[in-house]
């Protein structure tokens, strides 16, 4: 997946785990940027009674970075506790939650949005910090058509809170926008539309979205541009390398935790550690080995120089000629480190590989989501992004509606390698390389992505027996 | 971020450590369960100590969202000490 229980130790912490990161200019407000960073993977919505919750005790970050460096010039942080109103029953609420102060919300949850700027001056370089907003709440998950009725128009407005300088923020569980066949490709990098064509073929098949009906945790947050820009300003060319950012997100915990039986709770002490991180989709997932996957959560982007080998010599492009024979013959001829790869993911596309565009932000190899300001929303997007001509979309940023495992598949499987190396051709399938997942639905405005799947309105999981 | 540019990293001495002591207000106070005298800074808070590696002498203080190095080999001594006797 983009990023769900992408390594071992975050696996094992959902609450703290970044499932997926989306960085665009906003389509219906386009002097200002959407960030979205999604948390709690693959939940049931019917995960009741205790159901899923921002953790009180994680810091939750979105960075941008906007001198090229890959370092945080501006941070957003979310910092959430929660409230249980009624401590004699074991219920999430007491009656229908009808808004969201309703006193039937047993637990509610507030968080504070603080922006961390860093300043530099000559050789010296500090952090301002200013705590945008306070005490915002957070609606309740959608528990069911009694709890939590007319779910959307009763909550999402409700949720999106007005901090001032033309932000906006939301924070709260959302159906997961992210579609990708989990069964298919982790049962040895299967696709099920080219099944016969695997090393174990089966019959072709549809193919199945694993994240069909389940939600995650967003933290969505709309500012000006002019907030996030180099120099404050309102970029108009494309080819201005003042143009572009760098966008990651984050999770840290503090770095020890005492449970106390006395007092029935834990309590946390020291420095926040990152424990999760994410830029472009699937970096974590299938670029960096298992072994170094729980090292790469920790570090930071202007840290990942030791994780280009992986990129430039991605295992995923030596699996496919292998899982689909006689499919790759030119992928599997090719021995040149992936220049293609590096742009896209660590660098940015430079100058003159696109004619009209960049997103490069200089030499230093960070894995980080780059958009370039000065492109606008495009009037008629593509979900396959800047490979098909929209490059208002992946790898320019990412939207809600960009299908980036087709993408990045077909990239691995050798479609970008021409734009560096206009001797390659890519091999015949490439083009119909896909996991055959397709969008669902989205909002048209913040916070884009859509209403969660309703706890009674979800039809639960039926497993077929194994053969 | 990483913890090198998140730490607060003070790296004390033995002498340093008891300069910064003899600098705050050690008042001595009885503990409430077991009535034993206790000489604790007026502002102390629960902390986590961690040893990682005895042998340097260095302990490390978790307090509130700071981190604190202090090398002070008589200190991790004793409480290595109280460790082993302990078990």
């Amino acid at each position: 997946m983009s990023s769900h229980r992408e390594a071992p130790e975050i696996s094992k912490d959902p609450v703290a785990d970044n499932t997926d990161l989306y960085a665009f200019v906003s389509p219906d407000r386009p002097d200002t940027v959407t960030l979205i960073a999604n948390f709690i993977p693959l939940q049931k919505p019917d995960g009741g009674p205790n159901f899923y919750e921002f953790g009180d005790d994680v810091r939750y970050e979105i960075h941008i970075s906007n001198r090229g460096d890959a370092r945080s010039d501006i941070t957003y942080q979310f910092r959430f506790n929660t409230v249980v109103r009624n401590t004699n029953t074991f219920l999430y609420n007491t009656g229908p939650i009808t808004s969201i102060s309703d006193p039937n919300y047993n637990r509610p949850q507030y968080y504070s949005v603080t922006r961390v700027t860093r300043r530099i001056s000559g050789h010296r370089s500090w952090n301002d910090t200013n705590v945008l907003g306070r005490g915002l709440a957070v609606p309740p998950v959608n528990v069911g058509v009694r709890s939590t009725p007319n779910y959307g128009a009763t909550f999402t407005p409700a949720a999106i809170h007005d901090i001032g300088g033309g932000r906006k923020v939301f924070a709260g569980q959302r159906l997961d926008g992210f579609h990708v066949d989990l069964g298919s490709i982790f049962d040895l990098g299967a696709l099920r539309p080219l099944n016969a064509a695997h090393l174990i073929p089966l019959p072709s098949a549809q193919a199945v979205n694993a994240t069909a009906g389940l939600n995650v945790h967003s933290i969505a947050i709309q500012v000006p541009i002019r907030e996030i820009s180099n120099g404050g300003k309102l970029p108009k060319d494309v080819m201005d390398s003042k143009s572009v950012i760098g966008v990651w997100a984050s999770a840290s915990r503090q770095q020890s935790r005492v449970r106390d039986p006395r007092h029935g709770r834990s309590y946390c002490y020291g420095p926040y550690q990152q424990v999760s991180r994410l830029g472009n989709p699937l970096f974590n997932e299938v670029i960096v080995p298992m072994a170094a996957k729980d090292e790469w959560n920790m570090a930071d982007p202007h840290e990942d120089e030791s994780y280009a080998k992986y990129v430039t010599n991605p295992e995923l492009a030596g699996l496919l000629p292998v899982l689909y024979p006689g499919a790759f013959p030119r992928l599997a001829a090719y021995k040149k480190a992936r220049a293609d790869l590096q742009a896209i993911l660590l660098t940015g596309i430079p100058s003159g590989v696109v004619p009209g565009f960049q997103n490069n932000t200089g030499p230093v190899l960070a894995d980080m989501l780059r958009l370039n300001l000065a492109v606008p929303p495009s009037a008629t997007p593509n979900v396959l992004g800047l490979v098909a001509g929209d490059a208002a979309g992946f790898p320019n940023g990412r939207r809600v509606i960009d299908d980036t495992v087709t993408i990045e598949l077909r990239a691995v499987a050798g479609l970008t390698i021409p734009l560096v190396d206009p001797s390659y051709t890519p091999d015949a399938v490439v083009p119909s390389v896909a996991d055959g997942t397709v969008n669902g639905a989205f909002l048209a405005s913040f916070p884009y992505l859509n209403t969660p799947a309703g706890g009674y309105q979800s039809a639960g999981i039926s497993p077929t027996p194994a053969a | 971020m990483s913890t090198a540019s998140r730490r607060n990293f003070l790296i004390m001495s033995g002498a340093g450590a008891a300069a910064v002591g003899v600098a705050v207000a050690v008042p001595a106070v009885a503990n409430a369960a077991t009535g034993e005298r206790v000489t604790t800074p007026e502002d102390a808070t629960p902390l986590v100590a961690h040893i990682s590696d005895p042998t340097t002498g260095e302990l490390t203080l978790l307090v509130g969202e700071d981190e604190i190095v202090v090398h002070d080999p008589d200190l991790v001594g004793r409480i290595t000490r109280a460790a082993t006797i302990a078990k």
